[in-house]
């Protein structure tokens, strides 16, 4: 911390000026028309010293192509991750557990890890991986746990799970990397190490969100939040193509390191994530931006707690391409469906 | 074999200068009690906890100093460095340069500064800084939430009654040993 000046002294002259000065301020504060939750941060002041999203926080409705259509709450508190296996069962990653549930059958079995779980990836014979803080651990398709694989480092914070029937992918968000394992948990290779005549390494994590994706076909998506982008590699980490720029308007990327999560449509269409302005939004298969599938509005209280810091919404995708968002706060998947219009 | 002194006989005056001399004993134990406890209790400071405080700007209009004893700190180990930082930058920047229309601050109090590409260094001059919390808003709502106001203890008057304490709407002020004077974020509570 830097060293400042000495403190200026109190005198009756500085003290009237600053009653009036208050005066002011109060009036001021009752003419800015703020929001007024309980808790929103900067309700009042002068507007020069408010952080000033409102331009951001409203969806045209022309772009709204998704519609809430349900809600299954949670079984477990602190949901975080959704993601859907090739049975139609979804899996629930609430705080050192994993759900498996069934939308038309309801709830299936549980497993409970040692701390909190941190990604989820079904397999393709509906086996799962299930990624805590620093490792892995792997399940079969009846919740019975078959191995617990090395952790990659001492302070390896995994963020993503993918499995193909040959691959797994972990993206790791402390060595900025995304590790590439055969089936059986053996290091076959490491994606985005620090390459020739680079520098900064080739993923930028600011904060533990960094998500992965396989498929279709032989191509990896990786999201690179600190530079605003989705980036696909070659199964074996040969760089591809890139999209996605930084921007808080809604074909763009917001905030400092965006997006938190993204999943992809069976016809290629990329969904994704934003935290800081909670948005969700549909992409084509290339990159364009399409739609909203959820604005800022669907999910208000994301903007009004400053205690708790940015919270990123997982998304899924099931069989009938329903969007499935993980809603921490509400404690329930919602799901969003498609306009026949859009 | 002498004979016994005969009993004094209590009157009015002994017995009103038994009592004063009564009551001046236990006056000075109890103020010798009150001493040592005081000696023995840590001094106290007042400091607000960057976990309860929601940026209301109060902080930078209702402390009895012309210019506030609050400022913005920088807890540099969970800053993310981030090139498009949103403690520093508005939302929206026409270009991602240190323009005073790009910057969120208004008193031009952050100081950026290029690292290795493409990372950046976030530092707070403190004289400049009036702690209204407006890049702390920033910061907290799309990044890590590496800055945070604090009381700096070498401007505070540690007032007996805090100006801004009175007002805060987080009840986010309390008194902190003087030994301990500031609340720090860890990586552990953002994780
Ligand atoms: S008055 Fe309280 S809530 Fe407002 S800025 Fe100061 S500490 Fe934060
Ligand atoms: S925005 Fe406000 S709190 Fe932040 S450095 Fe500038 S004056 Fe200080
Ligand atoms: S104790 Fe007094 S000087 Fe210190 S922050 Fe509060 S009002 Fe300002």
């Amino acid at each position: 911390m830097n060293r400042s000046r000495p403190p200026a002294a109190v005198n009756r002259r500085g003290f009237l000026a600053r009653a009036a000065r208050r005066l002011g301020w109060v009036g001021l504060a009752g003419l800015v028309t703020a929001r007024s939750r309980a808790g929103a941060p900067q309700t009042g002041g002068e507007p020069a010293l408010r952080y000033n999203l409102d331009r951001f926080t409203k969806t045209d409705p022309k772009y709204l192509r998704f519609e809430e259509v349900g809600r299954v709450p949670s079984p477990r508190a602190s949901l975080r991750r959704v993601t859907v296996g090739p049975s139609g069962h979804w899996y629930l990653a609430a705080g050192n557990h994993v759900c498996q549930l069934h939308p038309r059958t309801g709830p299936g079995w549980e497993v409970t890890l040692a701390s909190t779980v941190r990604c989820v990836s079904p397999g393709p014979e509906g086996d799962l991986l299930v990624g805590v803080r620093d490792h892995l651990e792997a399940f079969d398709a009846r919740g019975q746990r078959r191995s617990t694989w090395a952790a990659p480092g001492p302070k390896a914070w995994l963020t993503g799970v993918c499995a193909t029937a040959r691959d797994v992918f972990v993206a790791d968000a402390a060595s900025r990397v995304v590790l590439h394992y055969d089936r059986g948990g053996t290091l076959l290779g490491r994606i985005g190490t620090r390459g020739a005549g680079r520098t900064g390494g080739v993923f930028v994590v600011p904060s533990p969100y960094f998500d992965v994706h396989a498929g279709p076909g032989e191509e990896l998506w990786v999201a690179n939040p600190g530079r605003h982008r989705l980036e696909s590699f070659g199964l074996e980490g040969t760089p591809k193509t890139s999209w996605g720029v930084a921007s808080f308007d809604l074909a763009g990327f917001c905030g400092c390191c965006n997006p938190a999560h993204f999943v992809r449509l069976r016809d290629g269409r990329f969904i994704t994530s934003e935290k800081g302005i909670p948005r969700i939004k549909v992409y084509s298969a290339t990159g364009e931006f399409e739609g909203v599938v959820a604005g800022p509005e669907a999910f208000p209280e994301y903007l009004d707690n400053l205690n708790r810091g940015p919270v990123g919404l997982d998304v899924a995708v099931d069989e009938a391409g329903q969007v499935l968002v993980a809603d921490t706060l509400a404690g329930a998947v919602r799901i969003f469906r498609e306009r026949p219009s859009a | 074999m002498s004979a016994p002194e005969a009993p004094s006989v209590p009157t009015r005056r002994g017995f009103l200068g038994a009592g004063l001399r009564g009551a001046l004993l236990f006056a000075a134990g109890a103020f010798t009690t009150l001493m040592g406890r005081h000696l023995r209790a840590e001094r106290t400071v007042w400091q607000l906890d960057p976990y309860k405080c929601i940026a209301c700007t109060n902080c930078a209009t209702h402390c009895v100093l012309e210019q506030s004893a609050v400022k913005c700190v920088q807890f540099h180990p969970m800053c993310g460095y981030c090139k498009l930082c949103t403690g520093y930058f508005e939302p929206q920047p026409s270009g991602l340069n240190t323009g005073a229309e790009n910057q969120v601050c208004p008193t031009g109090a952050i100081q950026r500064r290029a690292l290795e590409d493409p990372y950046y260094e976030y530092r707070i001059d403190e004289p400049l800084c009036i702690g209204c919390g407006k890049c702390v808003v920033g910061c907290v709502l799309f990044g890590n939430g590496s800055f945070a106001l604090q009381v700096r203890h070498d401007r505070c008057l540690n007032c007996n009654e805090c100006a801004i304490a009175i007002v805060c709407p987080a009840q986010a002020f309390s008194r902190v040993p003087a030994s301990q004077p500031y609340q720090l974020k860890t990586r552990e509570h953002q994780a």
